[in-house]
């Protein structure tokens, strides 16, 4: 089956100063899967997601080397917040705006000017909530602050915020890493639901959570080269393939220590 | 035997005596420590017995053989708040146009603080943003302290330099105004006050947390929009309790009030444009009159202290609650909500519930419509942008206009024949060396009363006072008293200490001398001493304790031997600080009595006194002549109190980058 590619990297690297954080990646991300992102600490895995809506660039000094497609648009050439809005961004941590449930949601579409009466933009809330699957526990207390919902609530309230906007793509870092257990499987239950309409791109240190909802993964490693350390891509393929019978050794041996 | 012998070694003191040396101190200590509530204590008594005074005086009638008699303590209080004149200081109790309306100075004091506010709001808040959010840090480092300089200098010359120069800058706008106006106060104090807001609102900016930002970016945000939408959202109780505090001072501004507000009518009056009487300025010209013990004045006087004392402490404390209650809700707000933590039985209870997942309604709304309107948008936080510099700039070049023009027309004036010179009536051979020997002894008086004081408490209240509800008792009361106005410092100066020396003299014309001032000035000092030192100790890590206690030493000797001096620099860089305040302050030593013109320098305790701020005031006051002699005397208070700031700052400097 031929998949349509949403996000084409070509020879990035990105260095903050003189630091080189990693290098020279080339890859396509296809539409409507779950990509995992896996790899040691500090690999710059983080790195390279934050610039496919350039988030990156509010660290001083961050640079760009490269081309990055979004569907066929150089985002690097596009206004960063266009990127924004069509690149949704999930963090580690739950971080809800101080405000009402309702208002986190309607805030983002608002500023990107949301077309359509209060009663669209209503019903664009209720459907957001409903995605992951929300809807139901929180439709009473809309009005409420968000800071009163449970971690695990707060993440799948940050994922409709972004689902709100109708992303192109949605990048996900370490969505489940500071939620417990039952938060994180709901959460991995989404995110299979998730790739029928959208495509997401996440980061995992939970090689479980990678083999349950990744279509394909990319192993980052560290290379030394002298003083130097920086991420490179290892491996980029289907899930089976990395788990199973991976091409690199080195590979092989995180997923099985990880997995072990 | 051998240990025995070893441990020998050490008797060097018996026990008992080490015992009644820590105990002699601790004493000492909490003697100390009590000062600032003893201070509180007097405050309140003086004022109530003034208030109460005046409440059975003002309100009288003439009997028919014209004796004068009180109609009551109630009348009193009725006719305090239903006249709608003030004539107290002209007119007498028993005159037919005499009025005590609380409201004339009430709304005066409104007008201009309301003008304060309306200008300090706004450029306080967008300086704290552009400094906060926007500047490259190399402009952050440059404009930040030029910014905060406007609060150290002495209110006296910037109400000089709005009377001198921002009231004919007004009169093009508008020609009827006077020359004294609540406007032209209003204004002043609101540049004075903008860095009080902007460092207050900066902090809270900070404590907003950075991932916050970082989701407002992710749905696609401008700069702009993060930080009007969700920055200045999160830290608004922050940014309101900086507007609280700035308010309680923009009530207890004195000098700037008087010299550009002016003084003058008597009834209520809504125009800005005349001359606005605050209650800090009638504390202030009505120390020109009687204020001999037990004159009415004197308790009119000590009433509107009262009224001061009571707005601002509900200003300070209802500031300071909500800096206490933000920074509850954003450490809380900070550490999301953990959920309980699931059996395996409850994990399997979702996942068998999982498919009720896929019955939720898929994508089938159809695709939103964006007009996302980027220029615009960009445009919008361009232009945010340009105006939040603008306002940053505003203090700093109010600043930097007001040093330009005194070094202008001063500087010719400034040599060592102004510097060594007496008083004179003619301004070529009028010098200062009487008020700035008057500044340098009062400010050693000062500074050695201060320091044992305000240091021994701070120890005390560090490291010997048990946390509690006393300790916070404590706290707040140090808290409200730095944040009292000096003119009420200046009433209890004259309540107290003079007044001591005049029932011990039985003499009701001393006691206006270089003690009182000094005595005065330590009161005003004393807080903040306090506060730096605490902080100083504070930020000594308690390892260091614990290794002091670990080799055996007593409470007294860790504080002695470790913590002081290691805490020593930032407690000199704390008490040079504090004492600039005490050079700078102009009000309440009016208040005390300092003298227009002296022909000799101090010879003692008793002598009388002027300052270098209260030369500056009366010159002021004597016209055109003497100006460029004015110009001379703010530069060269400008330039003592620029020097301790350096030197302040240095030694802090010095001592932090040589690690111990």
């Amino acid at each position: 089956m031929h998949q349509s590619i949403a996000l084409q990297l070509k020879h990035v690297t990105v260095s903050y100063g003189n630091h080189v954080a990693i290098k020279d990646v080339t890859m396509d991300i296809y539409e409507n899967q779950v990509t995992a992102f896996i790899g040691p600490s500090g690999c710059g895995k983080s790195t390279l997601i934050r610039c496919f809506n350039r988030m990156n660039e509010l660290v001083k000094g961050a640079k760009v080397e490269g081309e990055i497609l979004l569907h066929g648009d150089n985002i690097l050439q596009l206004n960063p917040i266009e990127v924004r809005r069509r690149v949704g961004m999930v963090f580690q941590r739950p971080n809800p705006f101080p405000k009402s449930i309702y208002e986190n949601i309607a805030m983002g579409l608002r500023v990107n000017g949301f077309k359509g009466s209060k009663l669209d933009l209503d019903e664009a809330v209720r459907h957001a909530l409903e995605q992951v699957g929300l809807w139901d526990e929180v439709k009473n207390r809309l009005r409420q602050n968000a800071l009163n919902l449970s971690g695990g609530q707060q993440q799948r309230l940050c994922i409709a915020r972004i689902i709100a906007l109708q992303p192109e793509i949605m990048l996900m870092d370490e969505p489940c890493s500071s939620l417990d257990p039952i938060s994180s499987l709901l959460i991995d239950e989404l995110l299979s639901e998730l790739k029928q309409n959208y495509t997401v791109v996440m980061i995992t240190h939970n090689l479980q959570q990678a083999a349950r909802v990744a279509d394909r993964v990319a192993f980052i490693c560290v290379e030394a080269e002298g003083q130097e350390r920086y991420g490179k891509l290892l491996e980029y393929a289907p899930v089976t393939q990395i788990f199973i019978s991976p091409d690199h050794q080195l590979t092989q041996t995180y997923v099985n220590t990880r997995i072990g | 035997m051998q240990t025995t012998a070893r441990a020998e070694r050490f008797k060097r003191r018996s026990q008992s005596v080490t015992d009644l040396l820590e105990n002699l101190i601790h004493l000492i200590l909490l003697f100390l420590a009590s000062v600032p509530l003893l201070i509180t204590l007097t405050l309140i008594g003086i004022f109530v017995y003034e208030a109460f005074s005046f409440f059975q005086n003002v309100a009288v009638e003439l009997t028919p053989d014209f004796q004068v008699v009180s109609r009551g303590f109630w009348a009193g209080v009725v006719k305090f708040f239903s006249d709608s004149t003030w004539t107290v200081g002209q007119f007498e109790p028993e005159d037919e146009v005499f009025g005590a309306g609380i409201f004339v100075l009430l709304v005066s004091t409104l007008i201009v603080s309301g003008i304060a506010m309306l200008v300090a709001i706004p450029l306080g808040v967008l300086s704290a943003i552009y400094l906060g959010e926007y500047a490259p840090p190399w402009l952050r480092l440059l404009l930040k302290p030029a910014l905060e300089s406007i609060s150290g200098v002495p209110t006296v010359i910037l109400g000089y330099f709005g009377f001198l120069s921002i009231t004919p800058l007004l009169q093009r706008f508008f020609p009827e105004i006077a020359a004294q106006s609540g406007l032209c106060a209003g204004l002043v104090i609101g540049i004075f006050l903008t860095p009080t807001i902007s460092s207050l609102a900066e902090d809270a900016l900070h404590a907003v947390p950075n991932e916050l930002q970082e989701s407002g970016y992710a749905v696609g945000m401008t700069k702009f929009e993060v930080v009007w939408g969700i920055v200045v959202q999160t830290a608004l109780p922050g940014i309101i309790a900086a507007i609280a505090l700035a308010a309680s001072r923009a009530f207890g501004e004195t000098m700037i009030a008087l010299l550009a507000g002016g003084r003058g009518g008597t009834t209520i009056n809504f125009n800005p444009l005349e001359a606005n009487t605050t209650i800090t300025a009638f504390i202030v010209g009505s120390t020109d009159g009687d204020l001999n013990p037990g004159s009415f004045l004197r308790s009119a006087a000590f009433t509107m202290g009262m009224v001061l004392f009571l707005i601002t402490l509900i200003l300070n404390s209802f500031g300071n609650w909500l800096i206490l209650k933000n920074r509850e809700i954003l450490n809380s707000s900070l550490v999301a909500k953990v959920d309980v933590v699931a059996t395996d039985q409850e994990i399997e209870s979702v996942q068998a519930d999982s498919p009720k997942h896929n019955e939720l309604p898929q994508a089938a709304i159809e695709d939103y419509q964006f007009s996302s309107a980027y220029t615009l948008r960009t445009l919008l936080g361009s232009i945010f942008y340009g105006v939040a510099l603008l306002a940053t700039l505003v203090g700093v070049v109010f600043l930097g206009v007001i040093v330009y023009q005194n070094v202008v027309t001063g500087l010719p004036y400034l040599d060592w024949q102004f510097l060594t010179s007496y008083q004179s009536t003619n301004p070529d051979q009028a010098g200062i060396i009487v008020p700035l020997a008057g500044t340098f002894v009062i400010t050693t008086l000062t500074a050695l009363l201060v320091i044992p004081i305000g240091i021994g408490g701070a120890i005390y209240l560090e490291e010997y006072m048990p946390d509690g509800w006393w300790k916070r008792v404590m706290d707040v009361q140090i808290a409200n008293l730095a944040a009292v106005p000096s003119i009420i410092y200046g009433l209890l100066g004259l309540g107290l200490f003079v007044r001591l020396q005049q029932v011990i003299a039985n003499d009701n014309q001393v006691g206006r001398n270089i003690l009182s001032a000094a005595l005065t000035l330590t009161l005003i000092v004393l807080p903040f001493q306090i506060i730096a030192t605490r902080s100083a100790l504070d930020n000594i890590p308690n390892s260091q304790r614990y290794a002091a206690y670990a080799v055996g030493m007593t409470r007294w000797q860790v504080v002695w031997k470790v913590l002081l001096p290691a805490a020593a620099p930032a407690i000199a860089t704390g008490t040079l600080l504090a004492l600039t305040t005490a050079i700078a302050e102009t009000a309440a030593l009016i208040a005390v009595g300092a003298v227009a013109a002296i022909a000799f320098t101090p010879t003692g305790l008793d002598s009388q006194f002027i300052t270098l701020p209260i030369q500056i005031y009366y010159w002021s006051a004597v016209g055109e002549s003497f100006e460029p002699v004015n110009s001379a005397a703010i530069i060269t208070l400008i330039s003592i109190l620029l020097i301790i700031n350096f030197s302040a700052v240095s030694i802090r400097n010095l001592f932090r980058r040589k690690p111990r």
